[in-house]
């Protein structure tokens, strides 16, 4: 017979289950809900605590050990469902407009049909995502449950995107919502195996590196076997390699402006050489100047016109200052001594071998060059003109809502070069700072957010209009 | 008031100072009428609370009023597809989905549409909307029916008829 204390535990595991499925239960039946993600979550998370109900009513009591084993993993359970509940609040964050985030659903469900999209606000001042929700309850749930059963009709991928909340109403920092879309990418893709070829061929220059290590104060290798650093370096290489290929793929999903975005957001906190080799995060990721070279290297296709579409004199300028800041990059890279070196050419072929299995392929998600070669200036003008950006005229008495990303390049475009707004702007080569009050520069940014914002979504909601007038049974005459 | 041709000419012009902006105008040959412009309504609603706790509202006292409007208002987004509900006797601010911009010479009214009008739905009460006013119009929509009535962004929800200043 169980102990006392796990007999008094079995109600407590009960009531907290029925509590988190009374939480979920108003978001699965979609009320106040606008992410249907969410309440496709919600609705699986309904069915999770039905049957860890069940589960525990019907616990055997008789044998102590297995009891207090079971016991110890519904614990677990349930404490990762009550974490994944704060997913239904925080995604549904009013600054969240959920019209807006339907392009990036679309992108994700180009990339992969079975897979689903959350964009929630978090405290901390990073973009991230995590996909595989469905792992999250595997590992979790109690070996007695069929998970067939369960999860049948969840999707493969449950993605979730994390935005600082901070940033939450900034809807040109979305952009950076492509790079995390990158990783899933890249997840799809399996380019992994690329890494894990290259590095082979590269052992003799790991073990190098190693026997250079102390000489070029590689810190906190001392205490390392080779193993250990080959271990430890692949790991490196692997992960620069992914945040790498996802800025790629960011670029193929809303063009040149990630560059700026990623400009935007990063360097004004950190230098163009930070990596950290304190073991923090840091040291996983390539230091913005490769990451900036990477993305240099291959902005340049959006430029190359047809003829057709023409290039604008702020176009022109654009390419021709992101090719300026190329070269002074390349001008001034870090010494060749550096330990991280050889790290980061190990990183590089590994990007020139993706990028040439990858040539050729066909990306439903990827934006089109000849679509950012006609919107992008016409929409410019518009918000120089002070008109929203939100559609381009295709006939005679004829307009078609512009693409998402367009209006996104437009908008960047114009807090890049419109100087008279006073905003942070990038000026090139050098990130600088106007030397207007930031008050009055906060509010013109805020204003102009605004404006870009209720393009964006009046951009997408006419085209959903487009799309579903014919099934909305006259609703909208 | 300006005829179907007009207002056309004004939609088309090369003049960014005297060109007519409704952006979008999604379905032009349906909303553009002979002598007027259909306009939908956007996603976004200020519904007036019927529970505040306030006595009254006193316009003289400005710094209480501004303080006292999260007591009274509660901002609304409504998706693509989705329905606002709005109770009879309810009161709401809502906007035109379009972007207006009207040239310097160029006033319009706001109007209710009459089909709205037969369900109880009374549509903006400051109808004037000055010339080289840009912007979102609001609208005040009342629900003076005795049914709920569910409104979908994106309807045709009222019509702008359009002036010229007498002065031009």
């Amino acid at each position: 017979m169980a102990d006392s204390v796990s007999i008094a535990a079995i109600p407590l595991l009960r009531e907290k289950a029925l509590a988190i499925r009374a939480h979920a239960e108003p978001y699965a039946k979609g009320i106040h809900v606008s992410n249907p993600s969410i309440a496709l979550l919600a609705g699986y998370q309904v069915r999770v605590c039905d049957a860890l109900v069940t589960l525990i009513t019907d616990l055997d009591t008789t044998d102590e050990e297995e009891l207090s084993a079971d016991l110890r993993r519904l614990f677990h359970c349930i404490l990762r469902l009550a974490k994944l509940s704060r997913f239904f609040v925080q995604g549904e964050s009013p600054v969240l407009q959920s019209d807006i985030l339907v392009p990036w659903d679309d992108v994700v469900k180009k990339v992969h049909p079975d897979a689903a999209l959350i964009i929630r606000t978090q405290s901390a001042y990073e973009f991230e995502a995590r996909v595989e929700i469905r792992e999250v309850f595997e590992k979790s749930l109690p070996l007695q449950l069929s998970l067939r059963d369960i999860f049948r009709g969840f999707p493969r991928y449950f993605l979730v995107f994390n935005i600082p909340a901070i940033e939450a109403w900034n809807v040109l920092h979305q952009t950076l919502l492509a790079h995390e879309i990158g990783h899933f990418i890249y997840k799809c893709q399996r380019l992994d195996d690329i890494a894990f070829a290259i590095l082979a061929k590269h052992l003799p220059d790991i073990k190098r590196l190693f026997d250079d290590a102390f000489v070029k104060g590689l810190a906190g290798v001392a205490s390392h076997t080779y193993e250990q650093f080959q271990e430890w370096v692949s790991g490196i290489v692997a992960s620069r390699f992914k945040e790498l290929m996802s800025d790629i793929f960011a670029l193929q999903i809303v063009g040149p402006c990630i560059v700026t975005a990623l400009r935007d957001f990063g360097l004004p906190g950190y230098s163009l050489d930070f990596t950290s080799d304190d073991g923090t995060m840091f040291l996983y990721y390539p230091s913005f100047r490769t990451r900036f070279l990477a993305l240099l290297k291959r902005v340049d296709v959006f430029f190359q016109s047809d003829g057709s579409g023409g290039n604008g004199n702020v176009m022109t300028q654009w390419c021709e200052d992101l090719k300026q800041w190329q070269a002074a990059l390349l001008a001034s890279g870090p010494p060749p001594t550096s330990p991280f070196s050889t790290v980061d050419n190990i990183v590089e072929e590994c990007v020139d071998a993706a990028s040439e299995k990858l040539e050729g392929s066909t990306c439903r998600w990827a934006y089109d060059r000849q679509i950012f070669q006609h919107e992008v200036l016409p929409l410019y003008n518009r918000i120089v003109e002070k008109i929203p950006p939100n559609e381009l005229r295709c006939g005679e008495h004829q307009t078609a809502p512009a693409s998402w990303q367009s209006i996104l390049n437009a908008a960047w475009l114009s807090y890049s070069y419109n100087s008279a707004w006073a905003l942070d702007v990038l000026r090139f080569p050098e990130t600088r700072q106007t030397d207007s009050d930031p008050t009055v520069r906060h509010h013109a940014l805020l204003e102009f957010n605004e404006f870009i914002a209720r393009s964006l979504e009046m951009a997408i909601v006419h085209r959903q209009f487009l799309n579903q007038k014919s099934t909305m049974d006259g609703v909208f005459d | 008031m300006l005829s179907k041709q007009a207002i056309e000419t004004l939609l088309d012009s090369e003049d960014a100072v005297h060109r007519l902006v409704i952006t979008p105008l999604v379905d032009r040959d349906q909303q553009v009428g002979p002598a007027s412009v259909d306009v939908r309504l956007g996603n976004e609603f200020v519904l007036i609370n019927r529970q505040t706790g306030l006595v009254a509202i006193d316009p003289v006292q400005r710094t209480q009023l501004t303080e006292n409007i999260p007591r009274y208002q509660t901002r609304i987004r409504v998706a693509f597809g989705h329905g606002f509900y709005l109770h009879p006797h309810d009161f709401c601010l809502a906007t035109t989905f379009e972007y207006i911009g009207l040239p310097p010479d160029v006033g319009a009214y706001v109007i209710g549409r009459s089909s709205w009008g037969r369900l109880g739905l009374i549509i903006a009460t400051a109808t004037a909307v000055g010339p080289g006013f840009h912007g979102t119009i609001v609208l005040e929509l009342a629900n003076v029916g005795t049914v709920p009535i569910v409104l979908y962004p994106m309807m045709r929800i009222a019509q702008l008829v359009l002036h010229r200043s007498a002065d031009q």
